[in-house]
């Protein structure tokens, strides 16, 4: 099954379901979710999370890997299979993944990313820094589709086991991703500001998932974005004291940190600092 | 203490670890403010999203697990030909350093390192700066920073000179009280038996 052509059939009864949400509505809300629906058309692009080290890797030149190509990578390095690397780095999340990918053809490529229309996508938790993909890399891809939510939870039944048919329900195309997320947040959105909406598409256990195909490379970068709070700790990591003992741990970090900075002031990655 | 690693990036060492029931991210520079509490959703993220790899090992103090993963960090890093070494870390941030944050370190080394003749650190630091394309484009860092190498040197000949003093005082108190051949035989011993308490016997 292909996933994308999947996600392209959808977009008619996308389409329809919006429409019969819309027409439901007093017409204030009417016009409310009209304006969010054209504002996710012009305004959302995908972003994916990336570690300072993939993104210092990416200012160098390398392309993103997803969890298949590193497994390759490992079993070559390594000699063991790919399949057991996978195992034991994907732990008790491997059968849903497995389970997941393994249902669509070309799963292997899949890369796996976030509806973003603003913010900082998921990085609060962990500092990482949020990379959105330029709204060019989004135009021309046939190979994208977007699920409602993280799609090892809204395509698994209560039982944890793969439901096909709801994934084939949920899918949609890049050409309605906002019909999409505005059958997704028409209740949510009425009741909120128009300022508040982009922390309403990504919230920390709630979010459209992207999934596409097309490697992801620093020229496919737009801006990345990382929180005040976090581009702080890292800077005053960095500099308070440029000599200070520290751990191997703490040398990769800024190493990684150092190279995304030499990009930023060479001009190679834009970086948005938010508050 | 029970804390059970349940993922860790070795791209940095950050890790996810369950302790008293709670599920707790900790990062470099592995210090308690840097503990965060995370759940059952932000482990899969982490290991689906972010490379992190699943681990069910346990250890029974900070220390092991900091070991653990400060010891996966360096291997990752071998295998992809980073250099993690003190050098090249601090020219690394040299290079990307602002102005303030490098005269700060001037200061330092003026004000701290040389005092307390912290020589050896404080000359490493200075050649690293100096050798540093971003710092040779800045004319009064250059001078600053060869101005401090000179203080460096001119404590090191200080310091020696108080050295030699020093042994020559130990020497001309040895022969007054004619002990030099004494002192002698006992280096003898020392060397021969290559133990220092030779002169205990």
């Amino acid at each position: 099954m292909n996933l994308f052509e999947v996600a392209r059939a959808n977009g008619p009864r996308l389409e329809e379901r919006g429409a019969e949400i819309l027409s439901s509505l007093h017409p204030e809300s009417r016009r409310k979710i009209e304006e969010f629906r054209i504002w996710i058309f012009e305004e959302a692009r995908v972003s994916i999370n990336l570690p300072p080290a993939v993104l210092a890797e990416l200012t160098s030149g390398e392309t993103y890997r997803n969890i298949y190509e590193s497994a390759a990578e490992q079993a070559v390095l390594s000699g063991r299979q790919k399949d057991e690397i996978l195992r034991e780095r994907l732990g008790k999340y491997y059968n849903r993944r497995i389970a997941f990918d393994m249902a669509f053809s070309n799963s292997e490529k899949f890369r796996y990313g976030v509806l973003n229309a603003g913010g900082a996508g998921l990085t609060a938790k962990f500092g990482v820094f949020c990379a959105v993909l330029n709204k060019d890399f989004l135009e021309p891809s046939e190979d994208m589709a977007y699920l409602p939510n993280d799609s090892l939870v809204c395509c698994f039944d209560e039982l944890g086991v793969f439901d096909k048919n709801r994934a084939k329900r949920l899918a949609a195309s890049n050409s309605h991703r906002h019909w999409l997320a505005t059958i997704k947040h028409a209740v949510a959105v009425q009741g909120i500001p128009k300022e508040l909406w982009v922390q309403d598409i990504v919230k920390d256990d709630d979010y459209i998932e992207a999934i596409f195909t097309s490697p992801v490379s620093l020229e496919s970068l737009g801006e990345v974005r990382i929180l005040k709070t976090r581009y702080d700790e890292l800077w005053h990591m960095a500099f308070d004291d440029l000599a200070r003992k520290r751990s191997d741990a703490e040398k990769a970090l800024m190493k990684a940190f150092a190279r995304i900075l030499k990009a930023v002031r060479e001009g190679r990655i834009s970086l948005e600092v938010l508050p | 203490m029970k804390i059970t690693l349940l993922a860790y990036s070795e791209f940095d060492g950050s890790a996810i670890i369950k302790l008293d029931g709670r599920l707790e991210l900790v990062r470099p520079p592995f210090k308690s403010g840097n503990i965060a509490s995370l759940d059952e959703k932000d482990l899969r993220y982490a290991i689906l999203h972010l490379g992190f790899l699943s681990s069910a090992l346990e250890y029974d103090s900070w220390v092991a697990l900091i070991e653990f993963l400060n010891d996966k960090v360096r291997e990752a890093g071998k295998i992809r030909g980073d250099d993690l070494s003190d050098v090249d870390v601090l020219r690394t941030l040299i290079d990307v350093a602002p102005h303030e944050a490098l005269e700060r370190y001037l200061d330092r080394v003026r004000d701290e390192f040389i005092p307390s003749r912290k020589l050896d650190h404080a000359e490493s630091v200075l050649l690293t700066m100096i050798e540093s394309d971003a710092v040779r484009e800045s004319k009064t860092l250059t001078q600053k920073i060869t101005q401090l190498l000179r203080s460096v040197m001119e404590a090191r000949h200080a310091s020696l000179v108080r050295k030699y003093r020093h042994e020559d005082s130990l020497f001309e108190s040895l022969q007054r009280k004619g002990r030099l051949d004494e002192a002698h035989a006992m280096g003898d011993r020392i060397r021969r038996t290559q133990s220092v308490f030779a002169f205990a016997d």
